[in-house]
């Protein structure tokens, strides 16, 4: 498929427009043209820039954000199952920012949040660090981030256990749903400059995702440095997952169910899939986003709600269909 | 002999405490085909990999085209190298012409089909890896292996999984190859026959020594048999346990 790539960047623009036409206030695509451009009412300018504009960036950056890390986990460990969560960088994130609703600091600073699931996912991923430099084994790397993820998943079922007080463990339950809700430009450009790097450091490791299909040994003698490409891989996907859950939340199941649709498209090959991956996690965020808005009712579903509601029954399936392969 | 690619001198590998190849010295020339042997456990592969950079070496060294390895970095001993380890993983169930180019920028297509018919798997192109049998899968590595001609070609038991015919068209193909491109064709083998009848030195290991090397009548001498094997040719042709 060689217009795979083209196909669904068309899909995603087309989405992205017909997104910024739902809502409660009415509008249509010529309507959403000329407000984007600065052209018609300033109410409407203001409905779709300030309100609508960074959602569905929010929900581009992060799809492919969260899409890309999954292909390329699964690339790293060679393990169709892997998701940018099963490293346990996802619930670090997530206890970090718990840790700041706990104390009541997420008021005092727009970036508290953000900047706490950073270092919540950086302590995480500085473990692994570790442990990728002086253990060759993918195993262990897999298990420590399983065991690393439920330490953290068990620190925040912790801090909602002694939360201060109603509000605040309704404001922590929320979060940790993940949601693109009330976001401006400013979290978008707290996004995609991580996602850019991020992005951009997979991308120079195609290659050498693609070689490791042969297992570490064979693609070491093929001249990749294997412990620095895990290192460098582990590292970009942390920024990526970082700023997505320190903006938007914990939103599952995007890395694991993108990657695995593409991946026919792209003859199975680690290093194209990068792309496809990239581009369909964009896609499934602005859809599940669009299902969401476009829910009737008041009470509006939180969107990793919904990426949850149809990657776990997929995952369940990709785990039975997968053993036949996997042995 | 002629002028050595791979220069072993003195290496030891432990793993995990475990000394598993104790100061062995050998040399591999260009066209020619080195086969390391002995029995299970003997510490072929140890040194296999040793040489191909996968494992740390405890005591000695080598020289690959006059280099030391310490001096080589991954992607120049890449260059100088390939290498084809036993019963070798595939994690995605990639075709099969894509596993051969795995890694290559350009294969050319003549090179691609040449090496496909040599090995007998022109007729698996288009095939997803998984669906073939554990010979077929062992050929499509090994085309792997030798499809871009690097002058050194470390082999794990590449015949171990073939029929009798296929390990003879292997081998004839190997043979070839070194001669032809000048390659110096490092393997471990278990097959009394195809040592005789294809190695240009062996190499008989045990208990992770370098017992004897030469030709195959040399190293796998009747005492050599005895003696590493504990098994002996009676005059009936066949090999009996003693």
């Amino acid at each position: 498929m060689r217009h795979l790539n083209l196909l669904l960047m068309c899909a995603v623009v087309l989405l992205a427009l017909w997104s910024l036409t739902l809502g409660s206030y009415e509008l249509n695509f010529l309507d959403v043209l000329s407000a984007l451009f600065g052209g018609g009412e300033d109410n409407r300018q203001m409905i779709v820039q300030d309100i609508r504009l960074p959602r569905i960036l929010l929900a581009i950056l992060i799809g492919a954000g969260l899409g890309v890390s999954g292909a390329a986990l699964q690339g790293l460990l060679k393990n169709p199952l892997a998701e940018p969560g099963v490293l346990g960088v996802s619930s670090g994130a997530g206890l970090g920012a718990v840790i700041v609703i706990y104390y009541g600091l997420a008021s005092l600073h727009s970036f508290a949040i953000p900047i706490a699931a950073f270092v919540g996912a950086g302590s995480v991923t500085m473990v692994l660090y570790y442990l990728a430099r002086r253990d060759n084994s993918i195993l262990s790397l897999i298990l420590a981030g399983v065991a690393l993820s439920s330490l953290m998943a068990s620190l925040t079922a912790l801090a909602l256990n002694l939360s201060p007080n109603p509000y605040a463990l309704n404001d922590m339950m929320i979060w940790l749903m993940g949601s693109l809700t009330n976001r401006s430009l400013l979290d978008v450009n707290l996004v995609w400059p991580f996602v850019l790097i991020g992005g951009f450091i997979l991308w120079r490791y195609q290659l050498a995702l693609r070689i490791m299909a042969l297992g570490d040994d064979v693609a070491q003698t093929m001249g990749v440095d294997i412990k620095q490409a895990r290192l460098s891989i582990i590292v970009a996907t942390s920024l990526i997952i970082a700023a997505s859950v320190g903006v938007a939340g914990v939103i599952g199941f995007v890395g694991i169910v993108v990657p695995h649709i593409m991946r026919p498209f792209v003859g199975y090959d680690p290093a194209r899939l990068l792309m496809p991956s990239a581009l369909g996690g964009a896609l499934m965020l602005l859809l599940a986003d669009a299902l969401v808005r476009s829910m009737p009712g008041g009470q509006e579903l939180r969107v990793g709600v919904v990426t949850a509601l149809v990657g776990g029954p997929f995952f369940l399936w990709l785990v039975l269909k997968s053993r036949r392969f996997q042995r | 002999m002629k002028q050595p690619f791979l220069n072993v001198q003195d290496i030891s590998v432990s793993v995990d405490g475990a000394s598993l190849v104790n100061n062995v010295s050998f040399k591999a020339a260009r066209g020619q085909i080195t086969v390391i042997t002995g029995p299970n456990g003997a510490g072929k592969s140890t040194l296999l990999r040793a040489v191909a950079g996968l494992l740390p070496v405890a005591a000695g060294g080598y020289q690959i085209d006059g280099f030391h390895h310490d001096k080589l970095s991954v992607k120049e001993k890449a260059k100088l190298l390939s290498y084809m380890p036993q019963l070798g993983p595939v994690y995605w169930p990639l075709t099969v012409e894509a596993i051969i180019a795995l890694g290559q920028k350009v294969v050319r297509n003549d090179t691609l089909a040449e090496v496909m018919d040599a090995l007998d798997i022109a007729h698996l192109y288009g095939r997803s890896i998984s669906h073939l049998s554990g010979g077929e899968r062992a050929r499509v590595l090994l085309a792997r292996a030798i499809v871009d001609e690097k002058p050194l070609v470390l082999l794990d038991e590449p015949t171990s999984a073939l029929d009798p015919a296929h390990r003879l068209m292997v081998m004839d193909y190997l043979k070839k190859r070194a001669r032809e491109r000048n390659i110096a064709i490092l393997m471990v083998m278990h097959d009394f026959a195809l040592i005789e009848q294809y190695a240009d030195h062996v190499l008989l290991m045990d208990h992770a020594k370098l017992i004897a090397e030469g030709t195959a009548g040399q190293a796998l001498s009747d005492q050599m048999l005895r003696q590493v094997y504990h098994i002996q040719r009676g005059k009936d042709g066949h090999y009996h346990r003693v």
